[in-house]
């Protein structure tokens, strides 16, 4: 591997676990749609990957692989990741996608055309091809909506480029300074969910916009693969840990209209999102949360640094399993009452039903309705 | 980045000779950790599959038993049904009608099928279809209670929803008793150890019953359960004082209030704890309630609004079941003696004013009993607790920093504020009108006969008045006239004639409205000087006395219409007619006024919902009282055009929902409740 002549404009990070059943064409869709006219490097990191991947070969600009032997989540794994960036701007890119032609561009050009912007957003695609986001509006609760979520394409009469409360980091781009001044992901959202929320608090905090470019497309290609039962209970998790840390701040915040807000409500709220940007700053102005610590032991080379962020990130999936699993067994007993009283219900209405079937006539007509209904049917509709 | 064959690239600050040594330890080390780090992280991935594993069997086995219980039931006779009468067809109902009975027949026997018919003799059959009389309401209330029961049958689903919860707080019931009947006290503690969650504690504060028994009763459930807690005042004191022993012995995170003979419903803790998973910044909570009519069964509900502070200092609105953050309550001092009747409005007012999340659930989680002389049943209020309740919000006032005059409303228990009035601001009362001549001058008679305000003045908007005597009239007058002269549009005009006028305040004022209280440009400006208020609508009377307007609704039956509410007091609403509506002139000028592409028709809906977007609330006042003759001097149809292009702004009305409208209810009067 060689240090690329050119001073890179752009340093595209895609984070990977083993087994990721999409990361090839992902990189594959890097290779076909990102122009060499742009410079940009690839900083490709193998998640808590111990083996050596075979992954295809990518073309059209510098590549850097990265390892860890320990999951880093998706906050540390970005992080470590970024130490190798040497370009204006760092580019989230979740493996699970595929960019359209266009997507660096676009999303370099916002940056550039709007230099107060900090962070800059792709439209992102679902797989039946609506759109997932594109932007997302933050509610006071900190539960957040995608803008546009459903619509077959964008809401017509909005900019090409606008402002929104925060993105998702499944295809974000940050501008380097911002990057570093904030320090990166907050590393407590370990594994994962709500650190890109955080991320964009953050950039706002200190004045700094998040947009969204609709030029700029990926699509998503899978989802989760993990059990839906640690899923929720990280989210829910991570959503106390942000409403914890940002609870004044999410008082500029609308209340949630509802839970379930409608395409319109989005919309609506998010056409204020600049206003809302300019109360957190006047009013909470470059806040002071920034707890992410600083690089243990500066004069350590990668190797040593990479093995104590290693540590750290076992100690923390360690403790994080440890709750999980006072979480599963707190929950358990209750569960299983709630199975007692169904089994319980079941059987009196089965004796009360007996008792109706000893009664002649209308025993006979309730054993009738019942062979009817449980009889198998080959209906068409 | 390979541990095995480091990557060259991967040493930027290359280290000094002897260093090099200590870095080697110092990589061995942290390598070996990270070893057994991995080891230890693999056995406890080996319990969380195990445990993972067992969860899922348990929600499975829930799964398949809700699957094939009465549901398959139900289930199939709808699939039989389906195919020998299409949706839709008379054929259908009356089968669907026949197929219930059979299932209630197989499910529950014959008199109850028998109970069924009858009851379909009477009503007239399908859902929401109930005369408007009390006993229409109460069988559509029975019937919507079935309905919910049906829909929310299985614990178990309950329960395992409550296992993704990362959030299970103690709640803590606090529940003062002074000599209730014993057989509705044991079923008041029975009803909150019947709760599908779990971790709550009942801490009572016996109040010097006279019954011996009470306190036997107490004795022996506090023996029973551990999370029942139990003190016993020596005197009397008062409900206040015995809440707030009570209290004192409360633990848990979260405080509710519970009377001594009422029923918390069994999922009421469920629903409160979900609500706080769902909203994390929720401060207070509150839900519907019901009553226990003597006859033991459940009636009377009342299906609240979301959040309104107005409403809340015209009345106690919230009442039961309320559920309060500990350290709030800790913070504003719980309950005070003095205000005996009222001691729960005053507590309310005290923790809603914190500018924490007051959520609301619209479910029916708490039955209040009606007993003879508790206020459940008795309407008439005592006078000492009136006062109470008015010195109460009097106080409230007093601390948000509003000067106003707090009097008795309508009603026991209600309130009416008169505002002061800051300053003297300009109001400007902009008439549009085209001929009507007559409608015209009772409309500016009334206006100058019955405003107490001194700073106003009228502008009349001619459209194209015509007839001689009209113009003659405009002629003559001493009042501004602004002429517009284009087709009709009422949101061209109102916007013509606020570029016209320099005024602090707007009134909107339709020619076919006649002013008939003293008070109401005063008590309107009350509502209007407020920074956060954006506009302020009228109670509007028809000549008959019949009620026209109490605030606007959108969604639910209509896209947005004219409700007759029944409340007796201020409140937010989502919108208020055009036909007398107030707005500060330079809210007017910042949300850029009416909408033209809205000629005719919901073009104030349109711009309060705007106002409300803009983060401005839109107040009702019952204070400013005039008469409409609505549609004497415009048809009353509705254009399509307009329908159209609201329901393209704002959706239509299945996708509007109106938070001052409770998610139950389709619409507040005729009191039609929701089968969906």
């Amino acid at each position: 591997m060689q240090e690329s002549p050119v001073q890179p404009l752009a340093s595209i990070i895609v984070l990977y676990m083993a087994g990721s059943p999409w990361v090839g064409r992902c990189l594959d869709s890097l290779r076909r749609n990102i122009p060499q006219s742009t410079p940009h490097e690839l900083i490709i990191v193998g998640n808590g990957v111990s083996e050596e991947p075979a992954l295809p070969t990518v073309g059209n600009g510098h590549v850097r692989f990265l390892r860890t032997e320990a999951n880093l989540g998706f906050g540390g794994g970005c992080n470590w990741a970024a130490r190798f960036a040497r370009g204006r701007y760092v580019v989230l890119l979740n493996d699970d996608t595929a960019i359209e032609p266009g997507w660096l561009e676009a999303l370099i050009d916002a940056a550039e055309t709007h230099p107060g912007a900090g962070a800059v957003g792709s439209l992102v695609l679902s797989p039946d091809g609506t759109i997932e986001e594109a932007g997302r509006v933050l509610w006071r609760d900190g539960v957040s909506h995608g803008v546009g979520a459903t619509r077959r394409s964008p809401s017509t009469g909005w900019p090409d480029v606008y402002e929104v409360d925060c993105c998702s980091a499944s295809s974000l781009l940050v501008r380097r300074s911002d990057w570093e001044a904030i320090g990166g992901f907050d590393e407590r959202y370990f594994p994962a969910y709500y650190e890109d929320t955080d991320l964009c608090l953050s950039l706002r905090t200190r004045g700094r916009a998040v947009m969204c470019a609709t030029a700029s497309r990926v699509r998503h290609e899978g989802s989760a693969s993990t059990s839906l039962l640690w899923r929720r209970f990280l989210g829910l998790r991570n959503h106390r840990i942000l409403a914890a840390k940002w609870s004044p701040v999410l008082t500029v915040f609308d209340v949630r209209p509802r839970d379930e807000p409608s395409i319109a409500d989005v919309e609506r709220t998010a056409r204020h999102a600049s206003r809302r940007r300019q109360d957190i700053y006047h009013t909470f102005g470059m806040s002071p949360h920034r707890h992410v610590e600083p690089a243990q032991n500066p004069g350590a080379s990668d190797t040593v640094a990479l093995l104590q962020t290693e540590v750290t990130h076992l100690k923390m999936e360690l403790r994080l399993k440890d709750e999980y699993i006072a979480h599963l067994v707190a929950t358990k007993p209750e569960m299983e009452r709630g199975l007692g009283r169904v089994l319980e219900d079941e059987r009196r209405q089965a004796r009360r039903r007996e008792r109706i079937r000893a009664i002649p006539v209308v025993g006979r007509l309730a054993t009738w309705v019942k062979r009817r209904i449980d009889e198998p049917r080959h209906s068409q509709s | 980045m390979s541990r095995a064959t480091p990557n060259p690239e991967v040493h930027p600050e290359a280290a000094a000779e002897g260093g090099a040594a200590l870095q080697a330890d110092e990589e061995a080390r942290l390598r070996d950790e990270v070893q057994r780090l991995t080891a230890e992280l693999d056995e406890k991935r080996h319990t969380v599959v195990g445990l993972e594993a067992e969860a899922r069997a348990v929600r499975e086995e829930l799964a398949r038993i809700k699957r094939s219980a009465s549901g398959r039931l139900a289930l199939r006779l709808q699939d039989g049904a389906r195919r020998l009468a299409p949706y839709g067809t008379g054929r259908q109902r009356a089968l669907h009608n026949v197929a219930q009975n059979v299932a209630v027949l197989a499910d529950e026997g014959p008199r109850a099928m028998f109970e069924r018919i009858r009851r379909q003799g009477s009503a007239a059959s399908g859902d929401g279809r109930f005369p408007d009389t009390p006993a229409g309401r109460q069988r559509q209330y029975a019937a919507w209670l079935r309905f919910r029961e049906a829909r929310d049958d299985a614990v178990g689903e309950l329960v395992a929803d409550e296992e993704s919860w990362a959030y299970r707080p103690t709640v803590s019931l606090v529940m003062p008793v002074h000599d209730p009947a014993v057989a509705w006290l044991e079923e008041a503690i029975e009803s909150v150890r019947a709760q599908i969650y779990t971790s709550w504690e009942l801490c009572i504060a016996d109040d010097a019953s006279t019954r011996p028994d009470v306190s036997d009763v107490v004795r022996r459930f506090a023996a029973a359960d551990r999370r029942i807690k139990v003190t016993f005042r020596e005197t009397c004191g008062g409900i206040a004082v015995a809440s707030n022993d009570a209290l004192r012995l409360a633990e848990g995170e979260w405080v509710g209030f519970i009377d001594h003979d009422d029923v918390l419903q069994p999922h009421a803790l469920h629903a409160v704890v979900r609500h706080l998973n769902e909203h994390v910044d929720a401060d207070v909570c509150y839900s519907d309630e019901d009553k226990i009519l003597p006859s033991g069964e459940r009636g009377d509900p009342l299906f609240k609004p979301d959040w309104s502070a107005e409403m809340l200092l015209s009345a106690n609105y919230i009442t039961h079941f309320v559920v309060v953050r500990k350290g709030l309550l800790d913070d504003v001092g719980q309950l005070r003696e003095g205000f005996e009747g009222s001691q729960d409005h005053d507590l309310l007012l005290r923790v809603t004013e914190r500018g924490g999340r007051i959520g609301h659930i619209a479910d029916v989680l708490y039955s209040w009993r009606m007993v003879a002389g508790s206020s459940a049943l008795s309407s008439d209020f005592k006078p000492l607790a009136r006062e109470a309740g008015r010195r109460a919000v009097q106080e409230a006032l007093r601390r948000r920093g509003l000067a106003g005059r707090v009097e008795f409303g309508a009603h026991p228990g209600f309130y009416n504020t008169r505002y002061e009035i800051v300053g003297s601001p300009s109001v400007a009362i902009v008439i549009p009108t085209r001929d009507h001549v007559r409608l015209l001058q009772d409309a500016i008679e009334s206006i100058e006969k019955h405003t107490t305000y001194a700073n106003y003045f009228i502008v009349i908007v001619d459209n194209q008045s015509r007839r001689p005597e009209t113009v003659s009239y405009l002629r003559s007058t001493a009042h501004r006239v602004v002429d517009v002269d284009r087709p009709f549009n009422f949101s061209a005009i109102v916007n013509a004639a606020a570029a016209a006028v320099e005024a602090d305040h707007l009134v909107l004022f339709n020619n076919d409205v006649t002013v008939t209280t003293p008070g109401w440009l005063e008590a309107m400006l009350g509502y209007s000087q407020r920074s956060d208020v954006g506009a302020v609508g009228a109670r509007l009377l028809f000549a008959d006395g019949r009620v026209q307007h109490e605030g606007v609704v959108v969604g639910g039956l209509h896209e947005a219409a004219n409700v007759e509410i029944s409340w007796p007091g201020a409140r937010e609403v989502s919108a208020v007619t055009g036909a007398c509506l107030m707005t500060r002139h330079d809210v007017f000028r910042k949300v850029g006024g009416f909408d033209e592409d809205l000629a005719e028709a919901f073009n104030d809906v349109d711009y309060c919902l705007r106002l409300r977007t803009a983060g401005f609330r839109v107040v009702y006042t019952p204070l400013a009282e005039l008469k409409h003759r609505e549609g004497a001097s415009r048809g009353r149809r509705i254009p399509s055009r307009d329908r159209e292009h609201f329901i393209r702004r704002w959706g239509s009305r299945e996708v509007l929902s109106d938070p001052y409208l409770n998610a139950n209810v389709l619409w507040p009067n005729p009191l039609r409740l929701r089968f969906e």
